[in-house]
C-alpha cells in the first residue's frame, strides 16, 4: 500500500475506468455466480463464453497494459537493472498474497500421516491447481513474461502466436486431460492423478501469457498512435481476434455425438483436440458454425467436450483469442468513452486505481454477506446482498482513497 | 472490593491531578502551564498544547504496541499446538502470558483515544470530535463484521426464512463477530462520553463499569458466556470489564505525557504509578481469591464430574460458603486455603473446582481478570518507557508491528490459516517451532512492505 499521490494528470482515465470496470464486473460474477437464481451468462460454464468469462482476461489484460507501460518507465530511468528484480520481487508478492489470501487447498493431515508420499502429493496438486488463482497467475504471469516485456513488438507478436501453438500442442499431448483430471503421462511425473484444475491450471500460464502480452501489444499502440487512430485499431483488432476465436471455436463441432456410430463417439471423447475431419465431409458449411458466444451449447451427451469450446477451465486457444479481442474493443470503447468523451463513473475510478485493495477486501466482504444469502435465494434477496457487498466494499475503498492509499505489490 | 477501588482510584487521582496542576495536557489548554508537543502514530499528527515546545515523540506506545502484536502473533498462532505450553494457551480459568495480551491492546487503545480525542477538540471542537470519533468507531465495527468472516446461517432460502434474522444472526453476534476488533470498537464508545472527562471521572466510570458486569453476570451473563456457543473474551458485555484496561490506558496517557524531564526512572510519578500498577494486580488477586469457595470436597468430585459450572457462578451461597470453612479446616486450616493460585499458574480442573465469577476468566470477562491485566499492562508500559523513551531504545520488528497494528491483526489470520496446513497441530517441537517462524517471517513481510511505502492503515 502506497500512500504517495500519483498526479492526477499522469494517470490514464481509461485505464483506471477500464480496470474499475473489470474489478466491478468480478465481484458481480463471484458473488452472484454461484446461486442458483443467476443466469448461465454472469457464470462460469467452461463449455461456452460467458460475461463472466470475460472478466478475468480483461483484468489481465489490463495488467499487461500497465506491465509494459511501467517497466519502461523504469527502464529508461537510471538504473537500468533494477526492473528486473524489482518486478519478480513483487511478483512473487502477489503469489504469496495469492496463497495467504486463498490457503493451499488442501492439508497435509496429522504429523503421524506425513510422509514423503504425501508431502509431495500435497505439492504437486499445490501446483498444479490450489495455486492458481487470479493474483497468483498474474505473478505468474508477469515473472514468465520478464524476458519479453521489453521487446519490440514483433517479437511479442510472434511470441503470442508460438504460446498459442504450444499451448494446443501441449494440450494435444497431455494437458487436456491433466486439467480435466482424467488419465494421461504426465501426471505419472507431476503426482496430482485425478486432481482437476482449474484457469487452466500451472500450464494455462502459457494461455494467460497471450492475454497478458496483448494488453502490452496494446500499449505500445497506444504509445505510438493518437487516441482516436488507437481507439479504432483496437475496436478492428478486437474484432478481427474475437471472429478468429469464434472461427476457431467451430472446431467443436466436429464432436457432434448425434448420427455417428458409438465407435467414432468414444474415439471423438479419447481425442479432444484432434477431432476426426472427415466428420466434416459431408455436412454444409452452415452446420459446422458453433454456436455463437454467450450461447449455451448441446449438453455433452449431443457434443463432446473438446478443446476447441470457449473454455475458461483449460484456456484454450478459442477463448483466449475471443477474449483478447473482447478486452481489445472493450479497452477501446472505454478509451473513447473516457479520454475522448471525457466521462467517467465514480465507482470504476475508486476501484481502478486501488483494484488489489478492492480485491482483497471484496474477497472478505462477500463471505460475510454470502453467510446470509443462500444459494437457492430468491432475486430480490440475491439482489439486495449483491448491493450491500458492493456498497460495504465501496465504503472501504472509498475509505482507503480519502487518505491516498493505495495497495501495491 | 470497592473500598480498595477507591484507593486505587485515589493514587490516580491525585497523580493527574497533579499533572493537570503541574504540565499541560493537550486537553487541559492551560496556557500557563509548562507544554508538551507529542506525536501520536494514531493520528501522525503533532498533538501540542498552547505554547510550542521541543517534541517528545512517545516511542514507546508504538513499541508496546508492537510488542503486544507480537505476542498476540505468538499466542494466537502457536497456542493451539500439542507442544505449546501451557502459559502461552487461553484456557478461561487463570490469566496466563496469553491472557495478558488483549488487555494491553485495549490499554493502548485508551491511551491513544485519549491523546488523539484531546487533539480532536482542541482544534476541530468537541461535536466534529465526536462526530469523527463515532464515525471511526463504527468503521471498526463494520471492519469486525467483515473480518470475522461466519459460515452460511443456513444451507437454503427456506430453512434461513424458518430461522429468522434474529436467530440467523444470534450466534455471530453472541460469538463470531465480538472478537478483539469488535471488543474495542465497543469498548471505545463506551468510553468516549467520559474520555476528556477529569480523571475522577473516569475512574468512576471505571468503578461503575466493572460493578455493572458483576450485576449482570449474576443475572445471566456469566453462565450464557459460558454456554454453546461460548463467548469470546467476554462476549458483548465483555466492553464493560475491557473498559478497566483502557481507562487505565487513559489514566496512564496523563502522567506519560508529561515533560521528559519529570518522568526519570527514580520519580515520584513513576513511583506512584509502579505501586499503581502493583494495586490494581493485587485487587485483582484479591478478587479472585473468591474462586477458592468453589474448590470440590473430594466426597463430592465423582457426583459433579462432568458439571464445569458452579450453580452458583457469582454470589457464593451460604451453604457454599459453610462447606469450604469445613473443607480448610479439614485441610491446613491457613490462609493459603482461601488464597488462589498466583496468576500464570493454572488452577486444578474443572472436577476439582467448579468455574465461577471470580477465575480470572477471558472468556468471560470476569472482574478479577482485567483489573490484574490491567496493572500488568500498565506495569510492561512502563518498562518499555523506561527503555524506549528514557533509554532511547528501540526495536524495529517491534515498531513495524506496533504502527500498523491494525493490518498486522488482519494479516495474521489470514497468514495463519495459510501456513498451519503444513505444520500439524501434533507436530514435533521443532516442526511447530518452524511453522511459528515462517508465519511470523511472512506477516512481517507484508506488514514491513507497507512500512516501507510509509501505508499505515487505521481505523
Amino acid at each position: 500500500m502506497s500512500n504517495a499521490t500519483v498526479p492526477a494528470a499522469s494517470r490514464m482515465n481509461s485505464l483506471d475506468q477500464f480496470r474499475g470496470y473489470s474489478v466491478a464486473a468480478m465481484f458481480v460474477v463471484n458473488f452472484l455466480g454461484g446461486l442458483a437464481i443467476t443466469h448461465q451468462v454472469l457464470r462460469h460454464n467452461n463449455t461456452h463464453f460467458s460475461l463472466a468469462d470475460s472478466i478475468m482476461p480483461s483484468f489481465i489484460f489490463a495488467c499487461g497494459f500497465s506491465y509494459r507501460m511501467s517497466f519502461l518507465k523504469q527502464l529508461s530511468g537510471a538504473d537500468q537493472s533494477s526492473p528486473y528484480s524489482r518486478f519478480v520481487k513483487r511478483s512473487l508478492g502477489l503469489i504469496l498474497l495469492s496463497l495467504m489470501l486463498y490457503g493451499f487447498g488442501s492439508k497435509l493431515g496429522t504429523w503421524s500421516e506425513f510422509s514423503g508420499q504425501r508431502v509431495g502429493r500435497f505439492f504437486s496438486e499445490l501446483f498444479k491447481a490450489g495455486l492458481w488463482e487470479v493474483l497468483a497467475i498474474i505473478g505468474a504471469l508477469q515473472i514468465v513474461l520478464l524476458p519479453l516485456i521489453a521487446k519490440a513488438t514483433w517479437i511479442r507478436a510472434c511470441a503470442f502466436v508460438l504460446l498459442g501453438l504450444t499451448h494446443v500442442f501441449i494440450s494435444w499431448s497431455f494437458n487436456y486431460n491433466f486439467v480435466y483430471g482424467r488419465p494421461n503421462w504426465m501426471d505419472a511425473y507431476f503426482g496430482a492423478g485425478g486432481k482437476r484444475a482449474w484457469d487452466g491450471g500451472c500450464f494455462g500460464l502459457l494461455a494467460w501469457s497471450q492475454i497478458m502480452l496483448a494488453g502490452t501489444l496494446a500499449q505500445d499502440a497506444m504509445k505510438c498512435c493518437r487516441q482516436g487512430t488507437a481507439m479504432s485499431l483496437f475496436l478492428v483488432f478486437g474484432v478481427g481476434l474475437m471472429l478468429g476465436g469464434y472461427g476457431l471455436s467451430c472446431m467443436t463441432r466436429l464432436y457432434d455425438l448425434k448420427d455417428i456410430s458409438a465407435e467414432q463417439s468414444a474415439q471423438l471423447i479419447a481425442s479432444p483436440v484432434v477431432p476426426d475431419f472427415s466428420l466434416a465431409s459431408e455436412r454444409p458449411w452452415q452446420d459446422l458454425l458453433a454456436d455463437p458466444p454467450f450461447v449455451v451449447p448441446p449438453p455433452p451427451t449431443e457434443r463432446a467436450l473438446n478443446y476447441w469450446m470457449m473454455d475458461k477451465r483449460i484456456v484454450s486457444q478459442p477463448f483466449v483469442l475471443f477474449s483478447s479481442g473482447f478486452a481489445l474493443a472493450l479497452f477501446g470503447i472505454f478509451i473513447l468513452v473516457c479520454d475522448i468523451g471525457g466521462h467517467s463513473l465514480g465507482l470504476f475510478e475508486m476501484f481502478g486505481k486501488n483494484p488489489l485493495a478492492a480485491y482483497i477486501i471484496y474477497h472478505f466482504v462477500e463471505h460475510t454477506i454470502l453467510a446470509v444469502v443462500p444459494k437457492d435465494s430468491p432475486l430480490s434477496w440475491a439482489l439486495l446482498g449483491l448491493v450491500a457487498s458492493f456498497g460495504i466494499a465501496f465504503l472501504f475503498v472509498r475509505f482507503l482513497d480519502s487518505r491516498k492509499l493505495y495497495l501495491r505489490l | 472490593m470497592i473500598l480498595r477501588t477507591k484507593l486505587l482510584g485515589q493514587v490516580f487521582f491525585y497523580t493527574t491531578q497533579r499533572i493537570r496542576r503541574e504540565s499541560s495536557t493537550f486537553i487541559a489548554n492551560e496556557t500557563d502551564s509548562p507544554s508538551i508537543k507529542v506525536v501520536d502514530r494514531m493520528s501522525t499528527q503533532p498533538i501540542s498544547s498552547s505554547t510550542p515546545a521541543k517534541a517528545e515523540r512517545l516511542a514507546s506506545l508504538d513499541q508496546f504496541r508492537g510488542y503486544t502484536v507480537v505476542g498476540m502473533l505468538l499466542v494466537n498462532y502457536f497456542g493451539g499446538y500439542k507442544v505449546c505450553p501451557q502459559v502461552l494457551k487461553h484456557t478461561h480459568d487463570y490469566c496466563s502470558y496469553a491472557d495478558t495480551i488483549m488487555p494491553q491492546f485495549l490499554f493502548a487503545v485508551g491511551f491513544a483515544l485519549r491523546l488523539t480525542f484531546g487533539r480532536r477538540m482542541q482544534t476541530h471542537g468537541s461535536a466534529a470530535a465526536y462526530g469523527r470519533m463515532i464515525r471511526r468507531l463504527l468503521g471498526l465495527v463494520l471492519v469486525s463484521l467483515v473480518v470475522y468472516t461466519v459460515g452460511p446461517r443456513a444451507p437454503s432460502w427456506e430453512q434461513l426464512k424458518e430461522l429468522g434474522i434474529w436467530n440467523a444472526l444470534y450466534e455471530p453476534l453472541k460469538r463470531g463477530w465480538f472478537q478483539t476488533l469488535m471488543h474495542i470498537a465497543v469498548t471505545s464508545l463506551w468510553l468516549l462520553p467520559v474520555v476528556h472527562s477529569k480523571a475522577s471521572i473516569r475512574i468512576y466510570w471505571m468503578i461503575g463499569s466493572g460493578v455493572a458486569h458483576v450485576l449482570l453476570s449474576y443475572w445471566f451473563n456469566f453462565v450464557w458466556c459460558n454456554t454453546a456457543p461460548n463467548g469470546i473474551d467476554g462476549g458483548p458485555l465483555g466492553f464493560l470489564t475491557w473498559t478497566i484496561p483502557a481507562i487505565v490506558g487513559t489514566l496512564a496517557c496523563d502522567v506519560f505525557v508529561r515533560p521528559r524531564s519529570e518522568l526519570q526512572i527514580v520519580s515520584l510519578p513513576m513511583i506512584k504509578l509502579f505501586f499503581a500498577a502493583l494495586l490494581l494486580m493485587g485487587m485483582g488477586y484479591a478478587i479472585s481469591c473468591g474462586t477458592r469457595l468453589y474448590d470440590v470436597p473430594e466426597s463430592q468430585v465423582a457426583e459433579l464430574k462432568g458439571k464445569k459450572l458452579a450453580n452458583d457462578p457469582v454470589w457464593p451461597t451460604q451453604q457454599r460458603i459453610n462447606a469450604k470453612r469445613e473443607l480448610a479446616k479439614q485441610q491446613s486450616g491457613g490462609l493459603a486455603d482461601w488464597l488462589a493460585e498466583p496468576p500464570f499458574i493454572k488452577p486444578p480442573g474443572e472436577d476439582n473446582r467448579k468455574w465461577n465469577y471470580w477465575m480470572m476468566s477471558q472468556r468471560a470477562g470476569t472482574l478479577s481478570y482485567p483489573l490484574f491485566a490491567a496493572g500488568f499492562s500498565l506495569l510492561v508500559y512502563m518498562i518499555f518507557f523506561t527503555v524506549c523513551d528514557l533509554g532511547g531504545h528501540q526495536l524495529a520488528f517491534f515498531r513495524t508491528f506496533g504502527t500498523n497494528a491494525l493490518i498486522a491483526y488482519v494479516l495474521h489470520s489470514m497468514v495463519s490459516s495459510a501456513v498451519q496446513p503444513f505444520f500439524p497441530k501434533d507436530s514435533p517441537a521443532w516442526f511447530a517451532i518452524t511453522g511459528l517462524l515462517l508465519f511470523f517471517f511472512i506477516t512481517w513481510l507484508f506488514v514491513r512492505h507497507l512500512e516501507k511505502q510509509g501505508a499505515y492503515l487505521r481505523a
